[in-house]
C-alpha cells in the first residue's frame, strides 16, 4: 500500500511496516487495520512523522504508531519510541508540551439504576467544585514558590500530605506518582509561577473529567481484579501538567534548537530537536520533565478527591458506603527510563510514549502488587458522546511494542472542520437526548470536541485487542461529563 | 500582509506573510490574538518592553509569540497591540527590541476561547519569496 507516497507492507491484519530507507535508522510499525490506513491518513503528516522519528540517534527496532496515530508536531501523536540510554537521545518533542498528560479511573459502589435522578446535581457540583477551562487556576490555595517545588519533587505524595487522598492511591498510580531524580533546581522560574495557582484544575481542550457506567464486561477476571462490575458509576480525569510542564517543555527546546549543530545532529524537523540522554542538557531536561510529571500526578490526585467529596455531598453517602477507590492512574505522555529486551538481550531504554499507555502484562514488577496476576489496567478514553474503554496489558507488548498500547480515539477531523459540522446544531440538547449532559465553560470547546471530530475508539482498541498487545476488559458509557 | 488558518487534525495552524519581517512578526501577533480570543475591542493601557536573542529568526518568532503566552496565561495580561518593534542581526544573533501594549485579563470582559500550549517549532521556516515573507506557525493546543 502507498499513502502520500510512503510504501507500507503489511506484516499481518493489523500490523504494518515502513521499510527503512536513507535517513532512517529502524523501519517503522504501524499498527492499524487497512480500513484505518486507507481512510484516515490521506490528508495528514502522522505516517510522515513516524518516518521522521526513525532518524532519532540511537533508537532501537522500530519507530512505532499506535493505531490512534494523528499528526502531532515533531512525533505523530500516538508515537513511541525507545532510544538506547547510553547512545541514544531523549527528545522534548517525543513528550510534548503537555508532560505526563495521563487518565486516571475511580471507581464507586454506586449502581447507576440507583441514581440516575441525581446525577444532573452531581455534574452540576463537580463543575462548581473542579475549575475548569484555560488558565483556570484556584482549586486550593495558590502555593508559593517553595511549596510547589515540593510538589515537583513529591509528586502525589504532596496530595496525600495534605489530606488529598489516601496512601493506597499512591500505590495504584503508576510510578506511584512520583519519578525520582526530579530535581526543582532544573525548573525555571517561570514554569513554578505558572505552576503554583493550577493545582487540581482540568485546564481546557481535550481535557475532561467524566461520569461513566460500565456498560459492559468482556473479561470477568479481570474486571473483579479493578473492581469493576456491570452498571457501576466511576469516574473518569483526563489533564496533565498544565501550565507548568508547557513551560518546561518549552524551556527546554529553546536549549535544545540550538545545541543539534554542537552534536552533529541533522534531523527533517526542528521540533524534533534532542540532546543525547548522557549530555548535560539531556540530563537537565530528564530531571525537569520528571517535575512536571510529578505536577501532573498531584494535579489528577487533588482532582480526583474533590470529585470523591463532592460525591459524598451529593449522594449524601459516607465514605466507607461509597466505597470510592482508585483503580488505576496512567501517564500517557512521558519519557521513561526502563529495561526491555532486545534482540534477547535486556537493556536499559528510555521509552518516549507521546500519546501512548503503558501497557505492562501480570508479573511486571513495576505494576501494582494488586494487579500482579492479570496486568496493568490501559485506560483508553474515547469522544464524550460514545464510549472509553478498560484494557489490560499484555506479554506481547513486551516483545513488539516496548508495552505500550493506544491512549484515546485519535482526532478524525480540525477543530476547524469540527466547528463547521457543528454550526446551525445544538450539541448539547443532542448530547442529553443520548443520555449524556454536559457542563463546559464554553460553547467551542464543546464543538471542538464533538464526538464525530474523532475516531470511534472502538476500533482503535480492537486493533490492539486484536493484536495481542492490550486486550478489553470493560466499556464505559458516559452520562456526565465537565470540560473547560 | 495576512493571515490565514489551515487545516490541521490536533493543533491550530496559520500561514502568515508580510512585505518586511517586523510585519512578519507583527501579522503573527494578530494571528495569536485571533486564536486566543474572541473578536472584542481590547485597550492599550499597560506597556511592557520585550528583548529577546535568538542563534535563528524562526526560533526568535516562537520565542515573541511564546513570551505573550506566558503573559497571558502567567501574568493574566493580554497583549493588544505592538508600539514598536526592531529586529537585528548581529554575528549571527537575531536580536528583537519591542513594546508591546494590553490590559489585564478581566474574565468578566474578556472570553478567551483557546488555550495556546505553547508556539512549535514544527516545520518553522520563514521564506522570502518575490520581497514576500511568508511562514506556517504550528500552535498546540
Amino acid at each position: 500500500m502507498n499513502i502520500q507516497g510512503i510504501e507500507l507492507e503489511k506484516i499481518s491484519d493489523n500490523l504494518w511496516e515502513i521499510p527503512q530507507s536513507s535517513g532512517m535508522l529502524v523501519p517503522g510499525r504501524i499498527y492499524a487495520s487497512q480500513n484505518m490506513l486507507e481512510t484516515s491518513f490521506q490528508n495528514d503528516e502522522a505516517l510522515k512523522q513516524v518516518v521522521n522519528v526513525a532518524y532519532l540517534p540511537g533508537i532501537q527496532k522500530y519507530s512505532l504508531a499506535m493505531p490512534d496515530i494523528h499528526w502531532g508536531y515533531g512525533f505523530p501523536i500516538g508515537g513511541v519510541a525507545a532510544t538506547d540510554i547510553e547512545n541514544g537521545v531523549i527528545s522534548p518533542g517525543g513528550v510534548g508540551y503537555d508532560i505526563n498528560c495521563g487518565v486516571r479511573l475511580a471507581r464507586t459502589s454506586l449502581d447507576y439504576n440507583s441514581n440516575k435522578n441525581k446525577i444532573q446535581k452531581l455534574i452540576d457540583n463537580l463543575f462548581k467544585n473542579i475549575p475548569t477551562g484555560i488558565g483556570s487556576s484556584g482549586a486550593i490555595k495558590k502555593l508559593s514558590a517553595s511549596e510547589t517545588k515540593r510538589i515537583l519533587k513529591n509528586g502525589a505524595q504532596w496530595a496525600i500530605e495534605n489530606g488529598f487522598g489516601t496512601e493506597e492511591d499512591l500505590s495504584l498510580t503508576e510510578e506511584t506518582g512520583r519519578l525520582n531524580n526530579a530535581d526543582p533546581e532544573s525548573v525555571s522560574d517561570r514554569a513554578i509561577e505558572r505552576g503554583q495557582d493550577q493545582s487540581g484544575t482540568l485546564g481546557s481542550g481535550n481535557h475532561f473529567l467524566e461520569v461513566d457506567v460500565v456498560e459492559e464486561i468482556f473479561d470477568e477476571t479481570a474486571a473483579a481484579v479493578f473492581g469493576l462490575f456491570k452498571n457501576q458509576l466511576v469516574i473518569l480525569i483526563h489533564t496533565g501538567s498544565r501550565g507548568l510542564g508547557y513551560q518546561i517543555c518549552d524551556d527546554n527546546l529553546q536549549i535544545l534548537v540550538n545545541t543539534q549543530k554542537k552534536y552533529g545532529f541533522n534531523l527533517p524537523d526542528k521540533q524534533l530537536a534532542c540532546a543525547p540522554i548522557q549530555s548535560q542538557e539531556g540530563q537537565d531536561y530528564l530531571s525537569a520533565m520528571r517535575c512536571a510529571a510529578n505536577f501532573a500526578w498531584n494535579n489528577r490526585q487533588i482532582i480526583m478527591h474533590l470529585a470523591k467529596k463532592t460525591l459524598n455531598e451529593t449522594f449524601n453517602i459516607s465514605g466507607i458506603d461509597l466505597d470510592f477507590h482508585l483503580v488505576y492512574d496512567v501517564c500517557h505522555n512521558i519519557a521513561k527510563i526502563e529495561e526491555h529486551e532486545i534482540d534477547g538481550i535486556k537493556k536499559k531504554v528510555c521509552v518516549h510514549r507521546k500519546g501512548a499507555t503503558r501497557a505492562f502484562p501480570a508479573g511486571n514488577s513495576q505494576i501494582p502488587e494488586k494487579y500482579k496476576e492479570v496486568g496493568q489496567p490501559v485506560l483508553i478514553p474515547g469522544d464524550m458522546g460514545r464510549y472509553s474503554y478498560i484494557s489490560v496489558g499484555k506479554e506481547k507488548s513486551m516483545y513488539e511494542t516496548f508495552g505500550s498500547s493506544c491512549h484515546g480515539a485519535g482526532r478524525l477531523q480540525s477543530r476547524h472542520q469540527a466547528l463547521k459540522q457543528a454550526k446551525g446544531k445544538n450539541l448539547i440538547n443532542e448530547l442529553a437526548k443520548s443520555g449524556i449532559i454536559i457542563r463546559a465553560k464554553g460553547y467551542k470547546t464543546i464543538a471542538e470536541e464533538m464526538p464525530n471530530a474523532y475516531k470511534d475508539v472502538a476500533i482503535v482498541v480492537d486493533v490492539m485487542h486484536n493484536a495481542g498487545i492490550s486486550t478489553k476488559v470493560a466499556k464505559l458509557k458516559p452520562i456526565g461529563v465537565i470540560k473547560g | 500582509m495576512r493571515y490565514k488558518f489551515i487545516d490541521h487534525s490536533a493543533d491550530i495552524a496559520v500561514e502568515v506573510s508580510a512585505n518586511t519581517i517586523e510585519n512578519l512578526f507583527k501579522i503573527s501577533c494578530s494571528a495569536w490574538r485571533k486564536v486566543v480570543l474572541d473578536n472584542i475591542n481590547l485597550f492599550s493601557i499597560e506597556e511592557k518592553e520585550i528583548n529577546l536573542e535568538a542563534q535563528s529568526i524562526e526560533e526568535l518568532l516562537v520565542r515573541f509569540l511564546n513570551e505573550l503566552n506566558y503573559y497571558l496565561y502567567s501574568d493574566h495580561w493580554l497583549f493588544n497591540s505592538i508600539l514598536s518593534l526592531s529586529i537585528i542581526n548581529e554575528k549571527k544573533i537575531f536580536q528583537l527590541k519591542a513594546k508591546v501594549a494590553g490590559e489585564p485579563l478581566d474574565n468578566n470582559i474578556h472570553r478567551l476561547k483557546e488555550e495556546i500550549k505553547a508556539v512549535t517549532y514544527h516545520h518553522l521556516k520563514i521564506v522570502k519569496k518575490d520581497n514576500l515573507f511568508t511562514t506556517i506557525i504550528v500552535f498546540d493546543i
